[in-house]
């Protein structure tokens, strides 16, 4: 499980930024912190566990 | 819980910070070019070339953060006083090397440059070429914000 998800805004439009070799940063959904922050701890609960693509297919 | 690495800065300084991270504009198009899928890079051609078109721009203000949501007890671990200390020297003071600025915390130069490389990967700083392989700590966050909210869910998940 991941320690943590990363958000970057960087230039204006959010990525997410995936666990150690998953990758580079994808863009996803412009959405309020508070959004993807709910969406982030429900996939958690639900999957007990962080599953990275699962998670960013629910955060496009 | 959020934990937001804030960092604003006007146009001109956005410029000198691509430049610095990759040498000139022609080496960060060779950059974007030999890793088409590093969108971050793409996107950094673009505004560059964007603002280089727009000198009226360069007082513009721009506001970056890179929010971490933890889902792991570790992820709170940035928070150490060692690595609270490390962040509160880069405000205040400048290093030509990871050894200098370990020399001046008297911590082991390979756990400040793990700290290092953590906060690197949060985009909370950079680590410029110096000489040789020397490598310059730059702090780019000027806040850090902690939106503390939902930990009964955090604990629940845990403890389930």
């Amino acid at each position: 499980m991941p320690q943590e998800i990363i958000i970057d805004n960087r230039h204006g439009k959010p990525h997410i930024h995936p666990p150690k070799k998953q990758g580079d940063p994808v863009p996803i959904r412009s959405r309020s912190f508070e959004e993807v922050r709910e969406i982030v701890y429900q996939h958690a609960e639900r999957n007990q566990d962080v599953v990275y693509k699962e998670l960013l297919e629910e955060l496009r | 819980m959020i934990i937001r690495f804030e960092q604003s800065l006007t146009v001109s300084e956005f410029l000198e910070e691509i430049k610095r991270r990759y040498g000139s504009e022609k080496e960060l198009r060779r950059f974007s070019e030999r890793k088409p899928k590093d969108i971050l890079a793409a996107e950094d051609l673009e505004d560059f070339e964007y603002y280089s078109k727009h000198p009226e721009l360069q007082s513009e203000r721009i506001r970056r953060a890179v929010s971490v949501i933890p889902v792991s007890d570790q992820a709170l671990s940035i928070f150490s006083p060692e690595r609270l200390k490390l962040l509160d020297v880069l405000s205040s003071k400048q290093f030509e090397s990871i050894r200098q600025l370990a020399g001046f915390l008297k911590r082991d130069v390979h756990n400040v440059y793990e700290d290092l490389k953590r906060f690197q990967a949060l985009r909370v700083l950079e680590l410029e070429r110096g000489p040789g392989n020397s490598r310059i700590p730059r702090l780019l966050a000027q806040y850090i914000a902690i939106l503390p909210t939902h930990w009964e869910k955090l604990t629940a998940l845990k403890e389930g």
